[in-house]
């Protein structure tokens, strides 16, 4: 691979990687505070995009104001879903929690595909055109058969940019949300000892639902921002998408929030390298990450940034 | 009307009855001291006052109103707070954050979520609060001594200081009733001389009151006004000090019947 190659396949993993950093803080969030794999998390993500999808076309609204507020409803969705499916089981066995993460990623799935018709939908002329544009850095234009050709020059869509901007002032927020603010010092009491917490008066669901409801923001964001790089919208968009999420999480350490973010940014970095290197194995691109995961746990079952669990014996 | 009234209080655990009908009366801004054999349902009490665990039967009253079936939190906003037999800190936070964690509740827990949300972001009227709220968690760490060790992260103090840590981080919940769960285990002598001192001294300076749990004996009997005695889950001896000390039942629980025959 020539450096020019390098310098654009790099610029696409990393926009790539963010994506999956914003969705794979979700997962971590949920863990670190209830030890549950919150598998409906892809879910929401796919739920944000067919809110801002419908804000634009039945609500006629603008992009930016249809964005935002799929945003916000995709916060609400998570909130609302811990409160009636995770909630009543708070003090239930893990593996019921787990169970009904499954059911409600179910449940999402199926009323997206009853409410929304399991037929993919465009979502190519909901945001600006001019995203999806080529910046083009360097080169020389040359004239050949009166039509300007590019000749040299590093290339990639202006969506991976934003992407990568976007996501850096959403990870900069969170991190301020996180260390800077009361709710913020809840969560990590929650995430470090929830009964001590709640007998120190914090109400410590409502700092659950408020993870749920951070998590699923960035979901959203995440989601938007995919769909307009990959504009297929359909009920099951969020299985690929979470999945690989799920694994930078686990990759990064699950439990961490620097860890997700590295995790999904090595996930999006080596897959998009991958895929430059070896074009005909470009089939196996989604394998690629979960073949990661194997590796990485073998050696280091924690994850890249993650703390052993010591058990006490 | 006495602060704090467990009502014939009994808790089981399936064929395990941990407490049997205790009744217990701490009075505004006295000392009582729980003791007991180990297993003899003192943190189970513990437990059911600050809303672990619900009692099988009986009513818990604190300032005459009800709080036997609160949530943990609500019942710690009422005016209880509690420390742990084994200490509970947020390792991860620092010994300030620890203690403003307990601050928490004390602005804008009301409300609707939502607002909640964007209070804590805007930090609308939040700052002055947040200035107050980081003020009152530094004096009650110079009250206990841990001003110099504020922004040290929790574990890394050593374990006397961290009971100190969890007596501040329960006083800045606004608690009136402190129950401390064996607040001097794994000091030393001179740290035990300290923590009596300092236990009388937050009584006296914060109005409070303080129900605890001890098996150093020389701390009860020296600090303790009142004392009540449990034995596999039943009151058997309860009054001052002195005449705990002497009640046959006591030292029958603590050294067994041979001991009480062979002393007389």
């Amino acid at each position: 691979m020539d450096p020019k190659t390098l310098l654009q396949n790099f610029v696409n993993g990393l926009s790539l990687g963010s994506l999956y950093a914003l969705i794979a803080i979700g997962y971590t969030m949920v863990y670190g505070i209830l030890r549950l794999i919150n598998f409906a998390h892809g879910d929401i993500f796919m739920m944000a995009v067919y809110f801002a999808l419908f804000f634009v076309t039945l609500a006629q609204l603008p992009w930016y104001l249809a964005a935002i507020l799929a945003i916000a409803c995709a916060a609400l969705l998570g909130f609302t879903v811990d409160r009636i499916a995770y909630k009543p089981i708070r003090n239930a066995p893990r593996i019921s929690a787990l169970i009904t993460a499954i059911g409600v990623s179910f449940f999402l799935e199926s009323l997206a595909v009853v409410v929304f018709s399991g037929i993919p939908r465009s979502f190519r002329t909901i945001f600006p055109q001019s995203l999806n544009e080529m910046i083009i850095i360097g080169g020389e234009m040359e004239v050949k058969y009166g039509r300007e050709v590019i000749v040299g020059g590093i290339r990639f869509p202006v969506i991976s940019l934003i992407t990568l901007i976007v996501a850096a002032i959403a990870l900069v927020f969170l991190w301020w949300f996180i260390f800077r603010t009361k709710v913020g010092m809840a969560m990590r009491a929650v995430s470090l000892d929830i009964q001590t917490t709640s007998l120190m008066g914090v109400n410590v669901d409502r700092v659950i639902g408020m993870t749920f409801a951070l998590g699923s923001a960035l979901a959203g964001i995440g989601g938007i921002l995919w769909a307009i790089r990959y504009p297929q919208v359909w009920p099951y968009m969020g299985f690929i998408p979470g999945m690989k999420a799920f694994v930078a999480a686990v990759f990064g350490g699950i439990g961490s929030v620097p860890g997700a973010v590295l995790g999904g940014l090595i996930l999006g970095i080596t897959e998009v390298m991958m895929v430059g290197i070896m074009p005909a194995a470009a089939g196996y691109r989604d394998a690629f990450a979960f073949f990661i995961l194997i590796i990485v746990l073998s050696i280091k079952p924690s994850g890249l940034l993650g703390r052993p669990e010591i058990v006490k014996v | 009307m006495s602060l704090l009234t467990l009502e014939n209080v009994t808790m089981k655990f399936g064929g395990l009855t941990a407490v049997e009908d205790v009744t217990l009366r701490v009075e505004e801004s006295e000392i009582f001291g729980l003791i007991g054999p180990n297993g003899a349902g003192k943190t189970t009490v513990f437990n059911m006052v600050t809303g672990h665990y619900k009692p099988t039967a009986g009513r818990i009253l604190f300032r005459d109103n009800e709080i036997t079936a609160l949530q943990p939190d609500k019942i710690t906003r009422t005016g209880i707070a509690r420390t742990f037999q084994n200490i509970r800190l947020f390792k991860d936070l620092t010994v300030l954050e620890n203690v403003m964690v307990s601050q928490h509740h004390t602005i804008a827990s009301n409300g609707k979520a939502v607002t909640w949300f964007f209070k804590s972001v805007s930090r609308l009227g939040y700052s002055e609060k947040e200035r107050e709220m980081r003020n009152k968690a530094l004096e009650l760490l110079s009250v206990l001594g841990l001003e110099m060790l504020a922004n040290e992260k929790s574990s890394a103090l050593s374990y006397g200081s961290q009971r100190l840590l969890e007596i501040a981080r329960a006083m800045a919940t606004g608690a009136t009733l402190l129950l401390l769960d064996e607040p001097a285990a794994g000091m030393n002598a001179s740290e035990t001389a300290g923590l009596v001192d300092t236990i009388r001294r937050i009584r006296d300076d914060f109005g409070l009151t303080v129900l605890l749990i001890e098996h150093d004996m020389k701390l009860v009997m020296g600090l303790c006004e009142r004392i009540m005695v449990l034995d596999h889950g039943r009151t058997i001896s309860e009054g001052v000090p002195a005449f705990v000390q002497k009640d046959v039942r006591v030292i029958e629980a603590y050294l067994g019947r041979e001991w009480v025959t062979v002393g007389k």
